[in-house]
């Protein structure tokens, strides 16, 4: 397993628990959505898993090591990348000041960096069109496409995704879920993504968790949902 | 070059000009404390415009590097420059531990702790009267003996100077990267797996270093230290001297401290009237405009160049 998280609990306070014992796997190689409302904790999920909050009980483990509890920083190193719904760009620095913090995690490796930062300017130009411009100044698409690239810098096995769409048009975000597709298609890549879009996170995922109210409600491959439980889920959500 | 940056160097270049064209001693005496302030202030700057972390301590910082220094210079008869730099290392090692220890504090409460740590300082060096003779004050030996104010006014001209080149150095650096990027969204930072505790407590550390250095500096100036150097009014001077040159900048700040202070002199008939007339200038400033005096400066001379 790429990412096995087992019953896990964990909140903002404490006695006051958000996830009541969650167990999600993400596989390689593959697109693994989790949908539900909002406040089943599904960005809460990823926090954790990414230690910026620690769980109560339960374990975490990534390629068959403990990580539950680990700094964020140790995770990044160890090759799992997080793009976040609310953070994950300065605007108010410059794009090519983004693409330089995207480096943190291997900046003593100068070799490596320097790479990363090329390699972003080939896989995404627009990026180099922009390098000396504030980040705030892009289109919300171009942003968030851009968080996905700063990402990627790292070259990550497992990329953490929280509501990738959030604000966009529906055309800016067929153009990010199709991105996220072919990170997992072309590139082989792993990727956990929280959605409140079911329609569209349940379409380009390979399996799908539904949470409620901090716990595992439904779970199984794309193919299950769409024979099953699609009409049953858009009833529960809207 | 930008024409502002000309300006700037201009009147740097003027600045050292002073003492040769014969400068009474009394301006060269408020402009030495003007250079002590510019320090300060931008060393306030370094955290507050750049890391976004407020702090209400930097009087006290300066102050306990001025005790350190004297008080080791006098009880181990350690050399000038030897105290000198334990008290930038004591100012320094403090604020990394205030920087540790409000880590999780922000806004109001990160305001009020370090105005909780500025007055504890001040209290503790009031009342160690054994020690530090309380309020009446310590005498100091000068920096180097038989100096004339021209001599200390080029030394404070030189460390201002040094220590702003330094903070900018640091702020162009990847260090200044990151210092913007916990300002600007401390949990995105910590997503990129930078550890934000530590660059957090090391940017309140290097700012009050800084302030360790200017106070260490001024005490050995004016040969006296007392513990209202660590008091509020003072605190006041230096936000306002700091806002109103630009905090966003230490430049800007720098600049402020020296151009603040002539204005205290110039303004001596007012008393403690300056004060609230400078409070009324800054809030003017934060108002109308946020960048301080040089930051509008700025912003003139680039639409007319």
């Amino acid at each position: 397993m790429q990412l096995e998280v087992r019953d896990v609990t964990a909140g903002y306070q404490r006695d006051i628990d958000i996830l009541r014992g969650v167990s999600v796997v993400a596989r390689p190689g593959q697109l693994t959505t989790i949908i539900g409302a909002n406040g089943v904790g599904k960005s809460t999920l990823l926090k954790t898993i990414i230690g910026q909050l620690k769980p109560g009980s339960g374990r975490i483990t990534y390629k068959d090591r403990d990580i539950t509890g680990i700094a964020t920083r140790e995770l990044v190193s160890a090759g799992i990348a997080y793009v976040a719904q609310r953070h994950a760009l300065f605007k108010d620095m410059t794009v090519a000041e983004n693409v330089e913090m995207a480096t943190w995690a291997f900046r003593n490796d100068r070799k490596r960096a320097k790479s990363a930062i090329e390699r972003v300017y080939e896989r995404a130009p627009y990026l180099k069109d922009f390098a000396g411009r504030r980040a705030g100044l892009m289109s919300g698409g171009q942003q968030r496409l851009m968080q996905l690239e700063l990402a990627l810098m790292s070259d990550p096995d497992l990329i953490l995704v929280d509501e990738p769409t959030v604000g966009l048009d529906p055309k800016r975000a067929q153009t990010i879920y199709a991105h996220l597709r072919s990170l997992v298609q072309d590139e082989g890549r792993t990727i956990l993504m929280v959605d409140q879009n079911v329609i569209a996170g349940v379409d380009v995922a390979d399996y799908v968790y539904v949470l409620e109210l901090g716990a595992n409600k439904l779970e199984g491959t794309k193919a299950k949902f769409d024979a099953e439980y699609r009409d049953t889920i858009a009833e529960w959500l809207f | 070059m930008t024409l502002f940056h000309k300006v700037l160097l201009g009147f740097v270049g003027l600045a050292a000009m002073l003492p040769l064209i014969g400068v009474p001693q009394y301006w060269l005496y408020t402009l030495t404390i003007g250079l002590y302030y510019a320090m300060l202030a931008s060393s306030w700057s370094l955290l507050v415009g750049y890391v976004g972390r407020i702090s209400f301590a930097q009087a006290a910082m300066s102050g306990l590097g001025a005790y350190v220094s004297v008080l080791t210079g006098m009880y181990l008869d350690l050399p000038v420059i030897p105290s000198l730099l334990l008290g930038v290392a004591a100012a320094g090692v403090l604020g990394l531990f205030i920087g540790w220890l409000t880590l999780r504090l922000h806004g109001a409460y990160l305001g009020l702790t370090t105005i909780a740590f500025g007055e504890i300082l001040r209290i503790t060096v009031t009342a160690e009267h054994q020690l530090t003779q309380g309020s009446r004050g310590l005498q100091v030996r000068p920096l180097i003996e038989g100096a004339g104010p021209a001599t200390y006014y080029y030394i404070f001209l030189a460390a201002a100077v040094a220590s702003v080149l330094l903070m900018l150095l640091l702020l162009r650096s990847r260090i200044g990267l990151f210092f913007q990027a916990i300002r600007e969204d401390e949990d995105g930072t910590a997503s990129l797996g930078v550890n934000v505790t530590l660059w957090k407590s090391l940017a309140f550390g290097c700012s009050t270093a800084f302030a360790g250095l200017a106070g260490g500096l001024y005490a050995h100036f004016v040969q006296l230290i007392t513990p209202s150097m660590m008091s509020m009014q003072e605190m006041g001077y230096v936000l306002a001297m700091a806002v109103i040159g630009g905090f966003s900048n230490v430049v800007y700040a720098a600049f402020g401290g020296v151009l603040l202070q002539i204005l205290l002199e110039a303004l001596r008939e007012l008393g403690e009237w300056r004060l609230a007339v400078f409070g009324i200038i800054a809030i003017l400033m934060l108002r109308f405009a946020p960048n301080g005096v040089f930051g509008w400066l700025e912003n003139l001379l680039k639409r007319k160049g």
